[in-house]
């Protein structure tokens, strides 16, 4: 898989995970989606999917160590390769005040990358 | 232990769903393969306590639906689904004009009750707290004790204050908390944040004028009779005859309806609800719970859904026509709204004497009563519903061998006031026709057919105009502490960002967002400050907050010198 190729999606993040992941995007490098509700379903707020390439991972990263201190986060990532091809994979992390950025960015990097 | 791979019947986008029509739920975040014994052991009854927020979330829709307004939509959509399938499968022809004047009064309906269903459950999950002065709890409090509180079964006030005073402290909580504060005011998103700030400001007026609204709980459960048990909107849904100016007859009640709390006499309405809640029956369910309606307006609410019912009634045993098992499919999603399903699994069944054993892997999962006189393979893998009947206080267990029903278990959970179920009509589920699954699935065929008859397409501009409509209405209401001529205005400036566009210093919404969550336990200022200074915010921090409030001319927090709570 190339890594320019890659195309990322982090799903299910809520208006405040918005707000947040887009403070640390100074770039503008990442977009947002957001669904209506379905007809019929109530239910908990339609979530937001964030969606961003490979050089945006940083700020990805950046969020979870900023926003998820002493807690553990569990993030559901769909990439999609210049294939087409896609997959669904889940980063859970328990961060604390020594995890560090770049602990983060290598982790979810290696899983984006997939099985090499 | 397998937790059954989704298909359609999950959360397709990350989020716990309940359907107004056929009460379905599914708690996101339940996973039986982990929590199948913290739900059916005895004395465990215990669930992690991050799953609380969305359960309370679903519970609350559950109960709502669960209604006369629940009921009469139910009916309505699922008569125009069976017509709109016999019609296209040629078993009987129904004219496509009564599908679409039923689903005209459905949509309207659905358009008006969203935002409101939306605002009750986000003030259950964030501001419900219940008092020492009503005896009885909510359904959707009563089973967040069950599932969630370290307390004995028997305390039940204390269990849920501890509960949800642990649960509103976590930044999980504040952040989801903040994400509706940072929610659109268009409608068009499920109108979250318009619904919840409407509720807040119905509560703050309910307050003004009957103190015991202070205890948040009663008046979740007073608001939801008022909007869900509503027996005028009952009888203009179910009314047979049809009018061309259905929807706006709907709306128009609906906004009558919510603008006339403002001049009932709540005092003497909340002495008679408590008379009916703690005059018998289960908790806060059944009809006796009924707001300003009269006897003869209930009778004809009641007629009109029994009417309506009518070919979904009967249960014929033996041979059955096809039209006949449309009927009796539908009556059986109708006689089934009243169970939460929790979730469901995959386990191996083997028979024991007359016990049918789940297990996987080897490890026991749980006994249960095998029916006679049904065959299927063993061992083999078995599909189990996970159900909850919340004004039963029992938990319902179904095991299906493909199409055939071949086990069951009824849980009673102690403590409780209900009866384990011994009143529910369990006589019908000898006639069960499938699994949970089975029922979603042939309700989503169903429901392509009406579409392909009514197409959505052709009635989304009526919705939107209704939304769009309702959605003016309930900014009056929202905005209830803003000066009239400024409200539009305002309004207008929180369409894509709600409150957060009020709040451009995101540390302040934060702050805001724990502040609502912390007043939410008690209106003491005192109190409240100091659980605050825990988290580092400061009065300083609060007063800067209110003046932000100030400056955009909506009011967030009311501080007194014994009281703080907040308005949004």
């Amino acid at each position: 898989m190339k890594a320019a190729e890659i195309g990322i999606k982090v799903l299910g993040l809520t208006r405040a995970d918005k707000m947040d992941i887009a403070a640390l995007d100074e770039q503008h490098q990442i977009t947002f989606e957001e669904s209506a509700a379905q007809s019929g379903r109530f239910g908990e707020p339609v979530t937001i999917t964030v969606i961003l390439g490979l050089a945006a991972l940083g700020v990805l990263a950046a969020w979870v160590v900023k926003t998820r201190s002493d807690s553990t986060t569990e993030l559901t990532i769909e990439t999609r390769d210049g294939k087409g091809a896609m997959r669904k994979v889940k980063y859970k992390k328990h961060v604390t005040k020594e995890t560090s950025q770049a602990e983060v960015l290598k982790e979810l990097t290696a899983l984006v990358h997939g099985p090499q | 232990m397998t937790a059954i791979e989704p298909g359609r019947f999950c959360s397709q986008d990350g989020r716990g769903w309940t359907d107004l029509y056929t009460n379905l739920v599914l708690f996101k975040d339940v996973d039986l393969s982990r929590h199948l014994g913290g739900i059916v052991a005895p004395e465990r009854w215990r669930l992690p306590r991050e799953l609380a927020p969305g359960f309370i979330h679903e519970a609350t829709h559950h109960w709502c639906f669960h209604s006369t307004v629940g009921a009469a939509l139910a009916v309505l959509q699922l008569n125009a689904q069976r017509r709109a399938t016999a019609t296209l499968t040629g078993l009987r022809a129904f004219a496509t004009e009564s599908l679409r004047d039923a689903m005209v009064r459905v949509d309207a309906a659905e358009e008006c009750l969203r935002p409101l269903a939306e605002g009750l459950a986000l003030f259950a999950e964030f501001d419900v707290t219940p008092g020492a002065s009503v005896q009885k709890v909510s359904l959707p409090m009563w089973w967040t004790h069950h599932f969630f509180s370290n307390f004995h079964r028997e305390h039940v006030q204390t269990g849920i204050l501890e509960t949800l005073s642990s649960i509103r402290s976590t930044a999980a909580m504040e952040r989801r908390r903040r994400g509706i504060l940072a929610h659109d005011c268009t409608g068009n998103l499920g109108g979250y944040l318009p619904g919840y700030l409407a509720v807040k400001q119905i509560w703050l007026m309910a307050m003004g004028s009957e103190p015991r609204f202070w205890n948040r709980d009663l008046f979740l459960m007073f608001l939801k009779s008022f909007i869900f048990a509503d027996m005028e909107l009952a009888v203009l849904l179910l009314d047979p005859k049809p009018h061309e100016d259905a929807a706006s007859r709907v709306v128009q009640h609906i906004e009558r309806r919510l603008a006339s709390l403002w001049k009932l006499d709540l005092p003497s309405a909340v002495d008679k609800y408590l008379e009916a809640l703690n005059g018998g029956g289960t908790r806060t369910q059944g009809p006796h719970l009924v707001i300003d309606a009269t006897p003869a307006l209930r009778k004809q609410a009641n007629q009109m859904l029994a009417m309506a019912m009518s070919e979904t009634l009967a249960f014929p045993k033996g041979a059955r026509s096809d039209w006949e098992t449309l009927c009796l499919r539908d009556g059986l999603t109708f006689a089934r709204r009243d169970l939460m399903r929790l979730g469901s699994l995959n386990a191996i069944a083997t028979t024991h004497g007359e016990k049918l054993l789940l297990e996987e892997g080897g490890e026991k999962l749980m006994e249960l009563e095998r029916r006679p006189g049904v065959d299927f393979p063993e061992p083999t893998t078995v599909e189990v519903d996970v159900e909850a009947a919340p004004a039963f206080d029992n938990l319902v267990i179904f095991v299906w061998h493909r199409e055939k029903w071949v086990g069951q278990g009824f849980i009673t959970v102690p403590g409780g006031e209900g009866d384990g179920g011994e009143t529910r009509n369990n006589a019908q589920t000898e006639l069960y026709v499938g699994s949970r699954r089975d029922q979603d699935e042939y309700y989503t065929r169903a429901r392509a057919r009406l579409d392909s008859l009514v197409p959505p397409e052709t009635r989304q501009r009526a919705r939107s105009e209704i939304r769009a409509e309702f959605n003016d209405f309930l900014s009056e209401v929202a905005l209830g502490q803003t000066r009239i001529p400024l409200r539009a205005q305002v309004w207008k400036s929180m369409a894509s960002d709600g409150i957060a566009a009020l709040i451009p210093d995101r540390a302040k919404l934060e702050q805001l967002s724990r502040i609502g969550l912390a007043s939410s336990i008690t209106p003491s200022r005192e109190i409240t400050l100091e659980h605050l200074a825990t988290m580092d915010i400061t009065e300083e921090n609060v007063r800067s907050v209110m003046a932000a409030g100030m400056a955009a001319n909506v009011p967030f927090i009311l501080l007194q010198d014994q009281i703080l709570v907040t308005l949004t």
